[in-house]
């Protein structure tokens, strides 16, 4: 097998790992921007430690609930609506 | 004659002999002509060339300045990596099209006058859309018509815009705009359909999936981004651009998150992206254009290398919706580790190009104390990991394991996507000599110890709601309705109902129309029956007196 893919394998064979790891970074992202002074003071949030985390995580789920709701109250329709659908 | 060679010429000149040639001179020779085309806009000097004089306005077919010369560095690049990327394919329509569509861009780029920039403009859209129909698909034809009417619609509006500008100015120079009527608002019109500005937007999305596995590189290259350099050049800080921008951004990564082939939501990131470009031409500040011209740069660079990855696994799989793929890393590794360098670009991950110049347009926004707008392009960045970063690849080259084995891209593709990614990775890393091509004197520092953390934070807690939301995510095999819907659906449909009660009321007007007539008619027959008083013979003693008569009225009135 391509070296490559075995690199990735094992990449997902650790992701349990991975993803604790990942979770510590994001821990000291956040702690790192408790004890960080100075900084930005142009609007309201820039004293809000981790303000960027939070706000992240937040628009991330809102922009998923938007997009969902748009698609299911008003824009989702079958693939031939148009009469093209798929013409493999 | 001064020594200038006008790099659109050679393109075009270049463009006609790969009708002609064979397969193997064809592939050197689309090798060649690029290569020239860039070394000609490397040895662009700062000047206006080309000056002439045609129906009484003073045109200049090549004004070259820092801002048209960042452009046309990156348009000649992309035309270099683009037809090594289409080097296998034997179709000479397509290489003539995307040889001329540069040009045209190009020419564009270049034109010191409005009236050579809309020749140049229209010939932009009648290149470009052989991309599209070389597809050779239904849909493709069809959508590559609607795409062509919006444009013409599109140059209709900036040609109706230039006449007014030049009948309010006297001048067809093209520069930031001198006047607030008609012309300065039908111009924008005009940039902004091909800038791809909702709700003028949805030919982007309608057409360019439907392009070739090539061309679509070409497309997501130029138009929008020469619609980038002209609402620069003649509308910096024009306040309406900053909230479409904004706007723009959030639209692009809304509607991609909806949509289930992967061209198709790599092309609202176009839009998405494209907003953060006018958002900085809004804004107007030098920092903000500055980091207008980067990110176009950057921009050209890692959207084709995203395409090129998605147009890899449409070419080896035959099948772009991501509700049919799945686990492709196994067989086509290389497609997404090159990919994943382009996604983290458009994502702006540290190191990538992106970083580097989509945090100059953010900073503007905070610079000129704009929350609303700094919130919206944050949320947008946040959108664009989660599609482009983590969605796309995920459901792509992990997630359910969708049983396809396509062998890797062949190796021109490999190779064009290397060098779009190493060039996204070298920007990223070393963004100095992008700076120093900047028009404004760049004086910016993407690597700070406040962005690093606020953009590290941004990536990896997007990443969390992602992995949260992981099955909310899961690609519908469904299409979603945009403002195409307009033109596909709405009026189709109009002109479906209401031509019968448009016919019935044309079939009832034209009687009434001609019932006085023949009422008329009718009576005019009853009168010449033998005998009536129209039949009836009249001496000709009287035709003489009445002649007389109107002899002598015509007589006494010329005498007067």
């Amino acid at each position: 097998m391509n070296r490559l893919v075995s690199v990735l394998e094992s990449l997902i064979n650790h992701r349990r790992r991975l993803g604790w790891l990942l979770g510590a970074f994001m821990l000291a992202l956040v702690v790192v921007d408790l004890f960080k002074t100075g900084g930005y003071k142009r609007f309201p949030w820039d004293s809000i430690p981790a303000f960027t985390a939070l706000y992240a995580f937040l628009a991330s789920l809102a922009l998923i609930g938007l997009a969902k709701g748009l698609g299911y109250a008003l824009l989702y329709r079958s693939e031939d609506y148009y009469g093209e659908g798929r013409d493999e | 004659m001064s020594e200038w060679l006008h790099p659109s010429w050679l393109l075009f000149a270049g463009a006609l002999p790969l009708l002609l040639l064979g397969d193997r001179l064809r592939r050197a020779w689309q090798l060649l002509i690029p290569a020239l085309a860039l070394a000609a806009v490397l040895g662009l000097e700062p000047g206006t060339y080309g000056s002439v004089s045609f129906l009484g306005f003073d045109l200049t077919l090549m004004r070259i300045d820092p801002l048209s010369l960042v452009f046309a560095y990156v348009f000649a690049t992309i035309l270099v990596i683009g037809s090594i990327y289409a080097l296998h394919v034997n179709d000479g329509v397509q290489h003539i099209a995307a040889f001329t569509y540069a040009g045209a861009a190009q020419g564009v780029i270049l034109a010191g006058d409005l009236i050579t920039l809309y020749v140049f403009w229209e010939l932009m859209a009648l290149t470009s859309v052989w991309l599209i129909w070389r597809r050779q698909t239904a849909t493709a034809y069809a959508a590559g018509f609607r795409y062509i009417l919006v444009h013409a619609a599109g140059g209709m509006v900036l040609l109706v815009g230039i006449l007014a500008y030049y009948h309010a100015t006297g001048s067809v120079a093209f520069g930031e705009l001198a006047t607030h009527g008609a012309g300065f608002y039908l111009i924008l019109l005009g940039f902004l359909i091909n800038a791809a500005a909702p709700p003028l937007h949805a030919w982007l999305p309608d057409a360019y999936p439907e392009a070739t596995v090539t061309g679509i590189i070409f497309l997501s290259a130029l138009t929008t981004k020469t619609a980038v350099y002209a609402l620069m050049r003649g509308f910096p800080g024009t306040e309406l651009l900053v909230w479409l921008g904004a706007f723009m951004t959030l639209y692009g990564v809304t509607f991609a998150a909806l949509v289930n082939d992967i061209r198709r939501l790599l092309s609202y990131h176009i839009v998405s992206q494209v907003g953060y470009m006018v958002a900085g031409v809004g804004l107007g500040t030098s920092l903000a254009l500055n980091g207008t011209a980067a990110h176009a740069f950057t921009h050209i660079l890692y959207k084709a290398l995203l395409l090129m990855g998605a147009g890899a696994v449409l070419h080896m799989a035959g099948r772009s919706k991501m509700s049919e793929l799945g686990g492709l890393y196994r067989t086509m590794p290389w497609t997404l580790v090159l990919y994943m360098v382009g996604a983290l670009s458009i994502s702006a991950f540290p190191l990538f190009s992106g970083f580097v110049s989509k945090t100059m347009i953010v900073k503007a926004a905070a610079e000129d104390y704009r929350a609303v707008i700094w919130l919206m392009l944050t949320a947008a960045g946040v959108g664009t990991f989660l599609s482009v970063g983590l969605k796309l690849p995920y459901f792509t080259f992990f997630g359910r394991d969708s049983g396809l084995r396509p062998a890797e891209a062949p190796p021109n593709m490999l190779v064009a996507m290397a060098i779009a990614g190493a060039l996204c990775l070298f920007i990223g890393v070393a963004p100095a000599p992008l700076y120093a091509i900047l028009p404004y004197g760049a004086d910016y520092n993407a690597y700070t110890f406040g962005h690093l953390l606020k953009e590290m934070q941004l990536l990896t807690f997007t990443g969390l709601g992602f992995y949260l939301l992981l099955n909310q995510l899961r690609a519908k095999a469904k299409i979603s309705l945009d403002t195409d819907w307009v033109y596909r659906r709405l009026a189709p449909t109009l002109i479906a109902r209401l031509s019968e009660p448009i016919a019935t009321a044309d079939r009832a007007a034209r009687a009434a129309c001609l019932a006085a007539p023949q009422h008329a008619m009718s009576l005019i027959r009853r009168g010449d029956r033998s005998g009536a008083r129209l039949a009836r013979s009249w001496p000709v003693g009287s035709m003489a007196l009445w002649t007389a008569v109107v002899l002598a009225v015509l007589i006494l009135s010329g005498l007067r």
